[in-house]
């Protein structure tokens, strides 16, 4: 027996399970692939080594490479894009972390208040969920992102277009600015030199600009784990989880088990009502099952397994929204061909947006060569000049949209850095005919296997209309940035951003969770990651509203099942960059706290305040809560006379 | 088992029968028509047709590789679009696919492999082969077709597992004989698919995506529920994956990536060498020089929210 149990160690279950070890909890966490313990030294960051989904070493299957993928059936030309292992698909992610549209929630009155999927609105205020946004966002940290020659030329497009810059956390209108980013922003040498040599911590701390968002971040090398740039939770809330008991008085380690896949929710009927007993779980390895027992467990294997798993337990699904609602942003893809260096792919896998209220956002993306290649042919509109599969557009962009193919195609792949990415994300609608169920397809080791239905050219007018124009609205940026030539590719469902399957909502008739995230069937049973998301947020990226869900989630867990007090208002959070983390991970003595430690500096001994633009974000959310003043000296977090470009108040 | 005149063309539309005749050049025999024992006779005959079905396999794939990503070879040669610089097979795009679908990319082992030959052999029911065609086949061959057909839609029928890679390959012909029979004829290429024209390859991906085009459709209609819409799905998935694949696996580092050294490449891999990529490494890398600032001189922003800024302004 263990307090609570939490399945999936990916984006949103790592924040469940730190968060409630940090109270003290006892958390077991099963994971369903591998625990990349030494990227460093494995992980190559070659694209069919890496990517490639059936046998990369970020895929959607057992650490074993010699063994299959695990399949899911998408009855339509489309992709899942997800990882299993610890980090889960934030093993992929650009750490972008923008909050969600204030329209998305319930109680939005501004003017603009029609324009979202008002039926499916989240069950409570934006205002009501700030903090917890703040909480994670110090957290992991996520800072604004630093710009290299791609985000240059997505602002020139931006303000070619007349749109206003926008700094702030918040989107308020139509509006372009740097992303903010769930990576640790260049110091030292990062950023200002090739040489590999130059390139190890603490020499350089932060992103290196390598270019591999995708593929898993290892730099800086020789970076303490929890001190890598990018803050897949891998790097930051795993490591912090696996050391509570280290860096936070009372708090208590959790037991990760990796390569531990769960097949069944334990449940018993009490009286009128079904209540969680545990979970049984095999061994990927061995074949061994094995049961666990808790009064609590939450699902976070995300938003295709968590139905999956709901059916596989024959748990019960009274109003037949288990797996339903399904939202992924109906991303397309937009190409400008630039006659001079755009820096495609170098830097951060994306820095630079543009917000749509209502509408959605578009966003740079950088690209190495083979998924560049993959995005131009991914597409559900045929090929441009032969055939377009009933689809073929004309717009904004050159031509038809469509794959590109043959001399055109390879002229345009020519020069990987004279391309400008631009990612259509769709501010989607919850439709019941978008959902995960059960296949006829075999089952394998884990039971019947998911099916994943699309139903992409049928979706609600207001989704379309966005697509189409944001499609728009991409390539005038594009041409407005000075592309030569632009493409629209009309991408079928790419199964990416991933939002809602087993969603939180106001209604009993329509959602699957109550407002604290408990499952409104089954007593104790939570979800915890973006299955739980009510809608797709209105088009930002959701990972970080994910992570504030898990937490305000983890906090009524604490409250409900563990008489405990929530803490998001009252405590002050600790960063996953903070040297007391630093020296848990690299099992060395907590640092005296009399002596600097704390600050966001490396516990290395080499002294360096390389960590400046964290210290500064983290200064940002401190002042605030202590009503606007600083809390030290200069501002009681950084050093900001090393933190190279500093741009706070205070010098 | 009657073999019927829709098996014989099931054959030749996917090739096999192209693969035969090759393999009979090459002095492959088979058994006389309904021999006894058929089932004994899967697995020897299989082994003497295999390097044929995997040159079918790969002629299908390489031409279909040449079609996204041209180069000198010889199958862009045949297809009337080549370019000077190195393309799909040079970077053995083909190995790559194949290999992927063979370890189970697209699931079409057990049910959907048996589904899937069963509605293509079905399909092919109504659609006359052109007597010119099987004449150039060869006649002697027919015999061995019919114990050959009877074998494989045993084999259709059975547990064993038929290759994706292959299936794959047969789809691709079949489409290709619908756009062009003469392709049925093994030359160059086995895979008929390989001997089409550039436009025509465009057209056999046209009658495979486009459902009004009638292939997908004739596979759903000949399948019972609940595979149905099942393998319709499967085959938009599968087609649209083999093109996103294709250019994938062109630009990667496949053919020069050495997993007993896998940190650094045997040599510079055509994918990188054709897009500009990392010109002269053959490493990862670990960073670039393209730190330029912050936009604005803005490295900290707040919440607009919580200073009454939260309601949305747009004019």
């Amino acid at each position: 027996m263990t307090d609570v149990i939490v399945i999936g160690a990916g984006a949103g279950g790592a924040v469940v399970a730190k968060e409630l070890a940090e109270r003290g909890l006892d958390v077991l966490v099963l994971e369903g692939g591998p625990h990349h313990t030494d990227p460093e030294n494995t992980w190559t960051r070659f694209e069919n080594d890496c990517t490639e989904l059936t046998r990369g070493y970020l895929r959607y299957g057992p650490g074993d490479r010699s063994k299959p993928w695990w399949l899911r059936e998408t009855p339509q030309n489309s992709l899942i894009w997800q990882v299993s292992g610890v980090g889960g698909t934030t093993l992929h992610y650009y750490g972008n972390n923008p909050r969600a549209m204030a329209g998305t929630f319930m109680g939005y009155d501004g003017a603009d208040k029609d324009a979202y999927d008002t039926a499916h609105p989240f069950p409570f205020t934006y205002e009501s969920f700030i903090p917890y946004y703040e909480w994670v966002e110090y957290t992991l940290p996520v800072q604004t992102a630093a710009m290299g020659t791609k985000e240059a030329v997505f602002f020139r497009g931006c303000e070619g277009l007349g749109l206003p810059h926008n700094a702030s956390k918040d989107v308020t209108k139509d509006s372009f600015r740097a992303q903010e980013n769930a990576i640790l922003q260049p110091g030292g040498t990062a950023g200002t030199t090739t040489d590999s040599a130059e390139l190890v911590f603490p020499k350089a701390t932060g992103c290196t600009f390598c270019g591999y968002c995708f593929q898993g971040c290892i730099e800086p090398r020789n970076a303490p784990r929890n001190l890598k740039a990018k803050r897949s939770t891998d790097n930051s809330y795993i490591p912090m989880a696996m050391t509570a008991s280290q860096w936070r008085p009372g708090g208590k380690d959790i037991t990760l088990v990796p390569d531990a896949f769960v097949v069944k929710i334990l449940h018993e009927v009490l009286g009128s009502e079904t209540v969680v007993t545990g979970v049984r779980w095999r061994d990927v390895n061995t074949g061994d099952v094995h049961e666990e027992t808790a009064p609590v467990v939450v699902m976070a294997g995300g938003c295709v397994e968590d139905p999956r798993l709901w059916f596989n337990s024959d748990l019960p699904n009274p109003n037949g929204w288990v797996g339903k609602g399904f939202t992924d942003h109906f991303f397309d893809w937009v190409i400008g061909v630039f006659d001079e260096d755009t820096g495609s792919s170098k830097g951060v896998g994306s820095s630079a947006r543009a917000d749509f209220p209502g509408r959605g956002g578009l966003e740079n993306v950088g690209l190495p060569p083979a998924i560049q290649a993959f995005s131009t042919q991914f597409s559900d509109a045929g090929i441009r000049g032969l055939y377009g599969n009933g689809l073929a557009r004309t717009g904004e962009w050159d031509g038809d949209s469509g794959r590109l193919s043959g001399q055109e195609f390879k002229r345009i792949m020519s020069n990987v850095d004279n391309l400008l990415n631009i990612l259509i994300i769709t501010d989607d609608d919850v439709e019941e005919q978008n959902h995960v169920g059960l296949s006829t397809f075999p089952a394998d080791e884990h039971g019947p296997i998911p099916k994943v239905t699309f139903k992409a050219r049928n979706r609600s007018a207001r989704t379309l209309a966005n697509r189409e124009w944001l499609a728009n609205k991409g390539a005038e940026l594009a041409r407005a940035a000075g592309a030569k030539e632009v493409y629209r590719i009309d991408w079928p469902p790419l199964i990416l951003h991933v939002q809602s399957t087993m969603r939180m909502g106001h209604s009993a008739d329509d959602s699957v969770l109550d407002e604290t995230g408990e499952a409104r069937f089954v007593k104790g049973l939570f979800i915890g990651d973006n299955a739980a998301l009510p809608n797709g947020i209105g088009g930002p990226n959701p990972t970080i509203t994910s992570q504030a869900l898990a937490t305000r989630t983890a906090e009524f867990i604490f409250q409900k099942y563990f008489d405990g007090d929530p803490w998001v208002t009252t405590d002050t959070p600790i960063q996953s960059i903070d040297d007391r983390v630093t020296a848990a991970v690299l099992g060395q003595d907590q640092p005296d706290p009399d002596e600097g430690g704390g600050r966001g500096l490396p516990a290395t001994g080499a002294g360096l305040p390389v960590l400046g633009g964290a210290a500064i974000a983290a200064a940002a959310m401190l002042r605030r809560r202590n009503g606007g003043e600083a809390p030290g000296s200069p501002d009681g977090v950084h050093d900001c006379t090393a933190a190279r470009d500093c741009a706070c108040k205070h010098h | 088992m009657t073999v019927t005149l829709s098996r014989r063309n099931f054959l030749a539309r996917t090739g096999v029968l192209g693969a035969m005749a090759v393999a009979a050049q090459g002095g492959l025999r088979l058994p006389a028509a309904h021999a006894q024992g058929a089932d004994d006779l899967l697995g020897p005959i299989f082994s003497g047709l295999n390097p044929a079905l995997q040159q079918l396999g790969i002629d299908a794939i390489a031409g279909l590789g040449c079609f996204l990503v041209p180069g000198p070879d010889d199958y862009s040669v045949q297809q009337g679009l080549t370019d000077e610089r190195p393309g799909a097979f040079a970077a053995e795009n083909h190995n790559f696919l194949i290999n992927i679908l063979d370890f189970d990319f697209v699931p079409l082992s057990d049910t959907g492999a048996r589904a899937m030959t069963q509605a293509l052999v079905t399909a092919t029911t109504d659609i006359g082969l052109p007597q010119e065609i099987i004449d150039a086949l060869g006649p002697e061959l027919l015999g061995g077709a019919d114990s050959f057909d009877d074998l494989i839609i045993q084999l259709a029928e059975s547990d064993q597992t038929i290759p994706t890679g292959l299936v794959i390959a047969m789809y691709l012909n079949f489409a290709a004989s619908q756009v062009n029979p003469a392709s049925l004829i093994p030359s160059p290429f086995t895979a008929p698919f390989a001997n089409l024209t550039w436009e025509e390859k465009g057209a056999a991906l046209q009658a495979i995506e486009e459902q009004h085009a009638g292939t997908i459709d004739m596979l759903d209609s000949n399948l019972p529920q609940p595979v149905e819409v099942t393998a319709s799905g499967l085959i938009k998935f599968a087609i649209g994956a083999l093109l996103e694949y294709v250019g994938f696996g062109t630009y990667t580092e496949y053919a020069m990536f050495d997993p007993d050294n896998p940190m650094v490449l045997k040599g510079r891999p055509v994918g990188w060498e054709i897009s500009g990529f990392k010109p002269g490494d053959l490493t990862s890398g670990d960073g670039w020089d393209e730190f330029i600032g912050y936009y604005g001189d803005v490295q900290d922003v707040e919440g607009s929210w919580q200073r009454g800024e939260g309601v949305l302004s747009n004019d």
